[in-house]
Protein backbone atom coordinates (compact mmCIF):
# COMPACT_ATOMS: atom_id res chain seq x y z
CA UNK A 1 0.00 0.00 0.00
CA UNK A 2 1.48 3.76 -1.03
CA UNK A 3 1.38 6.14 2.13
CA UNK A 4 0.63 9.63 0.41
CA UNK A 5 1.73 10.92 3.59
CA UNK A 6 5.14 9.55 3.69
CA UNK A 7 5.53 11.06 0.03
CA UNK A 8 4.27 14.66 1.49
CA UNK A 9 7.04 14.21 4.12
CA UNK A 10 9.40 13.56 1.70
CA UNK A 11 8.84 16.43 -0.70
CA UNK A 12 9.19 18.92 2.19
CA UNK A 13 12.64 17.00 2.90
CA UNK A 14 13.71 17.95 -0.33
CA UNK A 15 12.04 21.42 -0.07
CA UNK A 16 14.63 22.08 3.54
CA UNK A 17 17.55 20.90 1.82
CA UNK A 18 17.73 24.65 0.77
CA UNK A 19 17.39 25.93 3.90
CA UNK A 20 19.02 23.46 5.86
CA UNK A 21 22.88 24.88 6.34
CA UNK A 22 21.27 28.50 6.80
CA UNK A 23 19.23 27.27 9.84
CA UNK A 24 21.67 25.11 10.99
CA UNK A 25 23.74 28.31 11.60
CA UNK A 26 21.62 29.80 13.16
CA UNK A 27 20.65 27.35 15.52
CA UNK A 28 24.71 27.19 16.36
CA UNK A 29 25.30 31.29 16.22
CA UNK A 30 22.15 31.06 19.34
CA UNK A 31 23.26 27.94 21.33
CA UNK A 32 27.02 29.24 21.28
CA UNK A 33 25.30 32.97 22.91
CA UNK A 34 23.16 30.86 25.11
CA UNK A 35 26.93 29.29 26.01
CA UNK A 36 28.76 31.98 26.27
CA UNK A 37 25.81 33.53 28.52
CA UNK A 38 26.09 30.19 30.94
CA UNK A 39 29.69 30.10 30.91
CA UNK A 40 29.89 33.76 32.20
CA UNK A 41 27.29 33.46 34.74
CA UNK A 42 28.97 30.08 36.01
CA UNK A 43 31.91 32.00 36.12
CA UNK A 44 30.68 35.41 37.72
CA UNK A 45 27.64 33.93 39.64
CA UNK A 46 29.59 33.81 43.25
CA UNK A 47 30.69 37.21 43.19
CA UNK A 48 28.10 38.53 42.07
CA UNK A 49 26.29 36.61 44.91
CA UNK A 50 28.76 37.48 47.44
CA UNK A 51 28.53 41.55 46.53
CA UNK A 52 25.17 40.96 47.20
CA UNK A 53 24.90 39.40 50.44
CA UNK A 54 27.85 41.75 51.59
CA UNK A 55 25.30 44.70 50.51
CA UNK A 56 22.63 43.29 52.67
CA UNK A 57 24.94 43.06 55.46
CA UNK A 58 25.90 38.96 55.73
CA UNK A 59 28.85 38.25 56.40
CA UNK A 60 31.22 37.14 53.01
CA UNK A 61 32.93 33.78 53.38
CA UNK A 62 36.43 33.68 51.98
CA UNK A 63 36.95 31.43 49.18
CA UNK A 64 40.30 29.53 50.98
CA UNK A 65 41.07 27.45 47.95
CA UNK A 66 41.77 30.23 45.90
CA UNK A 67 44.07 31.99 48.93
CA UNK A 68 45.59 28.83 49.32
CA UNK A 69 46.73 27.86 45.45
CA UNK A 70 49.43 30.63 45.37
CA UNK A 71 52.00 29.08 46.85
CA UNK A 72 54.20 32.58 47.54
CA UNK A 73 51.22 33.88 49.17
CA UNK B 1 35.77 14.56 17.06
CA UNK B 2 34.09 15.22 13.70
CA UNK B 3 30.91 14.03 12.84
CA UNK B 4 32.30 11.44 10.45
CA UNK B 5 33.73 9.67 13.24
CA UNK B 6 30.36 9.17 15.28
CA UNK B 7 28.93 5.37 13.56
CA UNK B 8 25.44 6.19 11.79
CA UNK B 9 23.92 3.66 13.86
CA UNK B 10 24.47 5.29 17.50
CA UNK B 11 21.20 5.58 19.15
CA UNK B 12 19.39 8.54 19.83
CA UNK B 13 19.79 7.80 23.61
CA UNK B 14 23.36 7.49 23.23
CA UNK B 15 23.80 10.38 21.00
CA UNK B 16 22.22 12.52 23.41
CA UNK B 17 24.33 11.26 26.73
CA UNK B 18 27.74 11.71 24.80
CA UNK B 19 26.13 15.48 23.53
CA UNK B 20 25.19 16.30 27.40
CA UNK B 21 28.61 15.01 28.67
CA UNK B 22 30.67 16.45 25.89
CA UNK B 23 28.69 19.60 24.49
CA UNK B 24 30.72 18.43 21.21
CA UNK B 25 29.31 19.80 18.19
CA UNK B 26 29.51 16.53 16.02
CA UNK B 27 26.87 15.25 18.32
CA UNK B 28 24.63 18.07 17.56
CA UNK B 29 24.94 17.60 14.08
CA UNK B 30 23.66 13.75 13.88
CA UNK B 31 20.52 14.96 15.86
CA UNK B 32 20.30 18.19 13.32
CA UNK B 33 20.78 15.65 10.42
CA UNK B 34 18.51 13.14 11.64
CA UNK B 35 15.31 15.04 12.54
CA UNK B 36 15.72 18.75 11.54
CA UNK B 37 13.69 18.12 7.60
CA UNK B 38 11.22 16.29 9.99
CA UNK B 39 10.75 18.60 11.80
CA UNK B 40 10.68 21.23 8.78
CA UNK B 41 8.37 19.07 7.25
CA UNK B 42 5.28 19.38 10.30
CA UNK B 43 5.89 23.09 10.31
CA UNK B 44 5.63 23.41 6.86
CA UNK B 45 2.49 21.09 7.16
CA UNK B 46 0.67 23.43 9.88
CA UNK B 47 2.33 27.01 9.30
CA UNK B 48 1.55 26.96 5.13
CA UNK B 49 4.45 29.12 4.86
CA UNK B 50 8.12 28.20 4.07
CA UNK B 51 9.74 31.26 6.01
CA UNK B 52 7.55 30.91 9.34
CA UNK B 53 8.38 27.04 8.87
CA UNK B 54 12.34 27.64 8.25
CA UNK B 55 11.56 30.33 11.91
CA UNK B 56 9.55 27.38 13.86
CA UNK B 57 12.01 25.00 13.03
CA UNK B 58 15.15 27.06 14.11
CA UNK B 59 12.93 27.63 17.57
CA UNK B 60 11.55 24.16 17.89
CA UNK B 61 15.63 23.10 17.64
CA UNK B 62 16.53 25.74 20.21
CA UNK B 63 14.11 24.28 22.33
CA UNK B 64 14.88 20.43 21.74
CA UNK B 65 18.44 21.58 22.71
CA UNK B 66 17.95 23.84 25.86
CA UNK B 67 15.50 20.82 27.11
CA UNK B 68 17.93 18.05 26.10
CA UNK B 69 18.85 17.08 29.74
CA UNK B 70 14.63 16.69 30.45
CA UNK B 71 14.47 13.92 28.35
CA UNK B 72 13.74 11.20 30.34
CA UNK B 73 13.84 8.26 27.84
CA UNK B 74 10.20 7.08 28.48
CA UNK B 75 8.91 7.61 25.27
CA UNK B 76 11.32 7.68 21.80
CA UNK B 77 13.24 10.60 21.31
CA UNK B 78 11.53 10.68 17.63
CA UNK B 79 7.83 11.28 19.58
CA UNK B 80 9.65 13.54 22.35
CA UNK B 81 10.69 15.87 19.57
CA UNK B 82 7.64 15.66 17.41
CA UNK B 83 5.67 16.61 20.38
CA UNK B 84 7.57 19.64 21.18
CA UNK B 85 6.83 20.60 17.28
CA UNK B 86 3.73 19.87 17.20
CA UNK B 87 2.75 21.90 20.41
CA UNK B 88 5.03 24.55 19.26
CA UNK B 89 3.27 25.04 16.04
CA UNK B 90 0.02 24.73 17.80
CA UNK B 91 0.76 27.59 20.25
CA UNK B 92 2.00 30.15 17.82
CA UNK B 93 -1.47 29.44 15.28
CA UNK B 94 -2.88 29.75 18.76
CA UNK B 95 -1.23 33.24 19.24
CA UNK B 96 -2.21 34.75 15.81
CA UNK B 97 -5.58 34.08 16.06
CA UNK B 98 -6.11 34.85 12.03
CA UNK B 99 -8.19 32.10 11.44
CA UNK B 100 -9.93 30.68 14.94
CA UNK B 101 -11.99 27.93 12.81
CA UNK B 102 -8.97 26.39 12.02
CA UNK B 103 -8.07 25.54 15.51
CA UNK B 104 -11.48 23.91 16.13
CA UNK B 105 -11.01 20.98 18.32
CA UNK B 106 -13.99 19.06 18.79
CA UNK B 107 -16.12 18.87 15.47
CA UNK B 108 -20.02 18.27 15.50
CA UNK B 109 -21.03 15.49 16.36
CA UNK B 110 -23.24 14.71 13.51
CA UNK B 111 -19.93 13.56 11.91
CA UNK B 112 -19.69 10.49 14.07
CA UNK B 113 -23.23 9.15 12.23
CA UNK B 114 -21.14 8.65 9.32
CA UNK B 115 -19.40 5.93 7.95
CA UNK B 116 -15.93 5.12 8.89
CA UNK B 117 -13.40 5.89 6.42
CA UNK B 118 -10.63 3.29 5.36
CA UNK B 119 -7.38 4.32 5.77
CA UNK B 120 -6.59 3.11 1.85
CA UNK B 121 -8.61 6.61 1.13
CA UNK B 122 -6.30 8.81 2.65
CA UNK B 123 -2.89 6.65 1.99
CA UNK B 124 -3.80 6.29 -1.87
CA UNK B 125 -4.33 9.95 -2.59
CA UNK B 126 -2.40 11.86 -4.82
CA UNK B 127 0.00 14.05 -2.80
CA UNK B 128 -0.85 16.76 -4.67
CA UNK B 129 -4.63 16.80 -3.68
CA UNK B 130 -3.43 15.63 0.24
CA UNK B 131 -1.51 18.70 0.30
CA UNK B 132 -4.18 20.84 -0.66
CA UNK B 133 -7.21 19.01 1.75
CA UNK B 134 -4.35 18.93 5.00
CA UNK B 135 -4.47 22.71 4.45
CA UNK B 136 -8.27 23.38 4.36
CA UNK B 137 -8.66 21.38 7.51
CA UNK B 138 -8.43 22.68 10.87
CA UNK B 139 -5.28 22.07 12.64
CA UNK B 140 -5.29 19.66 15.19
CA UNK B 141 -7.15 17.41 12.69
CA UNK B 142 -4.17 17.66 10.72
CA UNK B 143 -1.77 17.18 13.22
CA UNK B 144 -3.71 13.84 14.37
CA UNK B 145 -3.90 12.40 10.99
CA UNK B 146 -0.18 13.40 11.02
CA UNK B 147 0.75 11.57 13.59
CA UNK B 148 -1.28 8.57 12.83
CA UNK B 149 0.04 8.23 9.30
CA UNK B 150 3.45 10.71 8.32
CA UNK B 151 5.07 9.41 11.76
CA UNK B 152 3.00 5.93 12.74
CA UNK B 153 2.55 7.06 15.99
CA UNK B 154 0.80 3.93 18.30
CA UNK B 155 -2.83 5.60 19.82
CA UNK B 156 -0.99 5.64 22.99
CA UNK B 157 2.12 7.71 21.25
CA UNK B 158 -0.54 10.26 20.07
CA UNK B 159 -2.53 9.86 23.74
CA UNK B 160 0.52 11.23 25.49
CA UNK B 161 1.41 14.04 23.07
CA UNK B 162 -1.95 14.94 23.05
CA UNK B 163 -3.02 14.48 26.67
CA UNK B 164 -6.32 12.99 25.50
CA UNK B 165 -7.22 9.26 26.65
CA UNK B 166 -6.73 6.12 24.06
CA UNK B 167 -10.36 6.35 23.26
CA UNK B 168 -10.71 10.14 23.27
CA UNK B 169 -7.70 10.49 20.53
CA UNK B 170 -9.03 7.04 18.29
CA UNK B 171 -12.84 9.09 18.40
CA UNK B 172 -10.50 12.23 17.40
CA UNK B 173 -9.00 9.90 14.70
CA UNK B 174 -12.23 9.17 12.84
CA UNK B 175 -13.48 12.65 13.14
CA UNK B 176 -10.52 14.00 11.75
CA UNK B 177 -10.75 11.27 9.01
CA UNK B 178 -14.37 12.54 8.52
CA UNK B 179 -13.60 15.89 8.26
CA UNK B 180 -10.87 15.41 5.24
CA UNK B 181 -13.43 13.40 3.17
CA UNK B 182 -16.04 15.55 3.44
CA UNK B 183 -13.64 18.52 2.51
CA UNK B 184 -12.09 16.64 0.05
CA UNK B 185 -16.09 16.07 -1.18
CA UNK B 186 -16.18 20.03 -1.53
CA UNK B 187 -13.18 20.57 -3.11
CA UNK B 188 -13.46 17.78 -5.64
CA UNK B 189 -16.90 17.51 -6.26
CA UNK B 190 -16.47 16.46 -9.93
CA UNK B 191 -14.91 13.13 -8.98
Amino acid sequence: MNNSFKELEKLHLEQFEKKSPEIKNQIEGEASSYKFIGDVLDLYFNKIMGVFVAMTGGDVKQDNTKKNSNPTD
Amino acid sequence: MLTRDIPSTMSDEDVIKEYLATQNSAYFEILYKRYSGKIFGKCISLLKDEARAADATQEVFMKILINLSKFSGKSKFSTWIYSITYNFCIDMIRREKKNPSLLVDDIETKYDKEDDVEDVYLLEMKVKRLKIILEEIPVMDKSILLMKYQDEMSIKEISEITKKSESAVKMKIKRAKQKFRKTYKEIYKED
